[in-house]
């Protein structure tokens, strides 16, 4: 026996709040995860695009301060105005109506310099922003029409949650659902937990619980340090007039990403009592899917290049078959870069239908090991 | 004892799966102490208890937990109650100490509280240092001690165990059975044991409910269980018990042979267990033990087995 042995005890503490009560499963669940070296290593992998997407800011900004810098020695030289004056309030209302920003919200006595500004300087300016669009070009392809802040912020996050993301979180969820559940399905845990004062709903959110903070730490995460660095990059404060939207885009780009992407891979794991079965079902939807898609893709592409009176049905609505095309599409609209509704109300209600379907099914494959 | 000191009270309570019937109009009171629940596979024990915990709905009938309605309050029954299942379960990629904290948390205790008193909980049941270890690499003796300690972690009134002796060596099953018994004795618990070993329930148990085929075929007190139909002794001889056998009928003293060297003397009167001493001098037999007859449980459980089996073919 040992020697601090007190033997059995009374307990009489005052018990938690029942509404916490999956927070324990959420955290013993990103414990074990996070003994996997190989799901630390992809952690660390994730922040990695956020280095490259920063980039793309800090090109953006530059050349805002680039063209305001140009216009205004140019309108010093020409004496149009004061050096004084320029430095401190011209510049800055300048960069402002490059950010996009509407003269006639400027103040009143500064809007005729500003638009003589940049009337007197649109070929410079237009040479510019071709020079602009070509690096950013360079960066990323796809760059918008106007070269405003706001429209040029939101492309850059959209990008940012569309590829590096969307690939690390489908590598993620990969290699931390499956287990989730089917290893208290091959344990058979569920009596274990469900003896105490919870339900399944405790439980299902424990286990999402995992999920969404590893989905927060390479998604929310990565995206809002994205855009503090934006924001320190800018001349001024201005910039959280144009993007105070920003943050909470990124919030409903990571409720739709992290949502029905959760739910759906544990779904899969409450299946089966072997995690790899569950691995294989999470990564064949998403593989089958693209691929499908990009298969019907190319041949009307193809078939339109080589046969110039070929009038092929639009695809996209194809894109359904798709996970990872319908998720590219409700957040590009999120970040105002889908505008085909039509599309977007599709891609949605499939997410909401995947998600209805995928906690049925987590529903009735939780309680029925207890039922029994 | 008055009704409100039962902590189950179970009325007509009824559980059917599809045509099958599982439980059928189950009534019985547990009161505090321990009470074996014995019965054959496929009697309901395991269905019973889930009804209990408030995990299946029942089909008919109602019933009471500590004070809580089985159907309605659920949750409230198992913030009460501490359950060891029988199924060889744990929670995978977990050692034991980390296993018994999340049980005591799911259970309502805050975190360092939940871990100190996991500790306290392990010794008690007697793992040691491989409460560090994962649940999976465990022996089947120790995973059924780790079942035990998540069921008593959050100190519940009432202790639900399915088979807690199963697959321990004498020396654990001896040690589990002190440990139920410290509970029951010492803390005022109430026991609920399931098992299929009749010694468990004859050493420790104040009560006997025996279900078959989702009924109770009976519910009693192992004292009154323990009693003989009629007063009796048992007399174990050293040699063949047949000459005192033969020398007792011819005394009239109601004697019957009840194997090779044991005889049983039908009365309670110690006059005539005087004479059966005298006959044995006589006889020259040598008398190894005289006890009070008792009814055998297995005898019993056997009886209301096979007369669930006649009266529900």
């Amino acid at each position: 026996m040992p020697i601090h042995d007190l033997g059995y005890r009374p307990w009489e503490g005052r018990t938690t709040s029942p509404w916490t009560r999956w927070m324990p499963i959420t955290q013993s669940g990103v414990k074990i995860a996070w003994q996997n070296a190989w799901m630390r290593r992809l952690l660390w992998a994730a922040w990695l695009p956020a280095f490259y997407f920063a980039l793309g800011f800090f090109l953006y900004e530059q050349w805002l301060k680039r063209t305001a810098d140009w216009i205004t020695e140019r309108l010093v030289a020409q004496n149009l105005i004061q050096p004084q004056e320029a430095e401190d309030s011209f510049k800055p209302l300048l960069t402002r109506a490059l950010a996009g920003e509407a003269v006639e919200k400027l103040p009143f006595a500064q809007r005729a310099m500003v638009r003589m500004a940049l009337a007197t300087a649109q070929p410079q300016i237009d040479r510019l922003l071709r020079e602009g669009r070509r690096q950013l070009d360079e960066m990323l392809p796809g760059v918008p029409k106007t070269l405003d802040r706001h429209t040029i912020w939101c492309w850059l996050m959209g990008m940012f949650f569309r590829y590096p993301q969307g690939m690390v979180m489908m590598l993620l969820v990969g290699m931390l659902a499956p287990p989730l559940a089917a290893r208290d399905v091959s344990s058979k845990a569920f009596l274990l937990y469900f003896s105490r004062p919870i339900g399944w709903g405790d439980y299902l959110l424990g286990k999402l619980g995992v999920l969404w903070v590893y989905l927060g730490i390479i998604s929310v995460g990565p995206a809002l340090a994205l855009y503090l660095f934006g924001v320190l990059l800018s001349p001024s404060l201005t910039v959280l007039e144009h993007t105070w939207d920003i943050p909470l885009r990124i919030a409903a780009a990571t409720v739709v990403l992290v949502t029905p992407t959760s739910i759906l891979a544990l779904a899969f794991s409450s299946l089966t009592s072997r995690s790899w079965a569950a691995g294989f079902a999470w990564f064949a939807v998403w593989f089958f899917g693209y691929i499908g898609y990009q298969v019907i893709w190319l041949r009307t592409e193809w078939a339109e290049r080589w046969d110039p009176s070929f009038s092929a049905a639009s695809t996209e609505h194809w894109s359904l078959i798709s996970f990872y095309h319908v998720l590219r599409t409700v957040q590009g609209w999120i970040f105002g870069l889908e505008s085909k509704m039509v599309l977007v109300q599709a891609s949605a209600a499939v997410l909401v239908a995947l998600t209805a379907v995928s906690l049925v099914v987590l529903s009735r494959r939780i309680s029925a090991p207890i039922r029994q | 004892m008055k009704m409100e000191e039962f902590l189950v009270q179970l009325d007509g309570v009824s559980k059917f799966y599809g045509a099958t019937a599982a439980l059928v109009d189950v009534r019985l009171r547990i009161g505090r102490g321990i009470t074996g629940l014995l019965g054959p596979n496929g009697a309901g024990k395991t269905t019973l208890i889930k009804v209990l915990l408030g995990l299946v709905r029942i089909s008919a009938g109602r019933g009471m937990v500590l004070g809580c309605s089985i159907g309605r309050s659920a949750r409230s029954i198992r913030q009460q109650v501490g359950y060891m299942p029988e199924d060889d379960c744990y929670i995978a990629a977990l050692s034991a100490v980390e296993t018994v904290q999340l049980g005591a948390r799911l259970s309502g205790l805050p975190g360092r509280e939940a871990l100190r008193r996991a500790h306290e909980i392990l010794d008690f049941c007697g793992l040691k240092e491989e409460r560090y270890r994962q649940a999976a690499t465990y022996s089947l003796g120790m995973r059924q001690k780790l079942k035990f300690a998540l069921a008593i972690v959050h100190d519940p009134r009432l202790v639900i165990l399915d088979e807690p002796t199963s697959g321990l060596d004498p020396i654990e099953r001896e040690e589990m059975l002190s440990r139920i018994q410290v509970l029951a004795r010492k803390f005022g618990k109430a026991v609920l044991l399931s098992t299929h070993i009749l010694p468990d329930v004859q050493a420790i148990c104040d009560e006997v409910v025996i279900l078959a085929r989702g009924r109770v075929r009976m519910a009693e007190s192992l004292e009154s269980l323990n009693r003989p139909a009629e007063p009796a002794y048992w007399i174990q001889t050293v040699g063949p018990a047949a000459p005192l056998a033969d020398w007792a009928r011819t005394q009239g003293l109601p004697v019957q042979l009840d194997n090779e060297r044991r005889l049983q003397l039908a009365t309670d009167d110690p006059l005539l267990l005087q004479r059966l001493w005298q006959g044995a001098e006589q006889t020259g037999s040598a008398i190894r033990s005289v006890q009070p007859a008792k009814n055998s449980l297995e005898a019993i459980f056997l009886e209301a087995l096979e007369e669930s089996t006649h009266a529900y073919p």
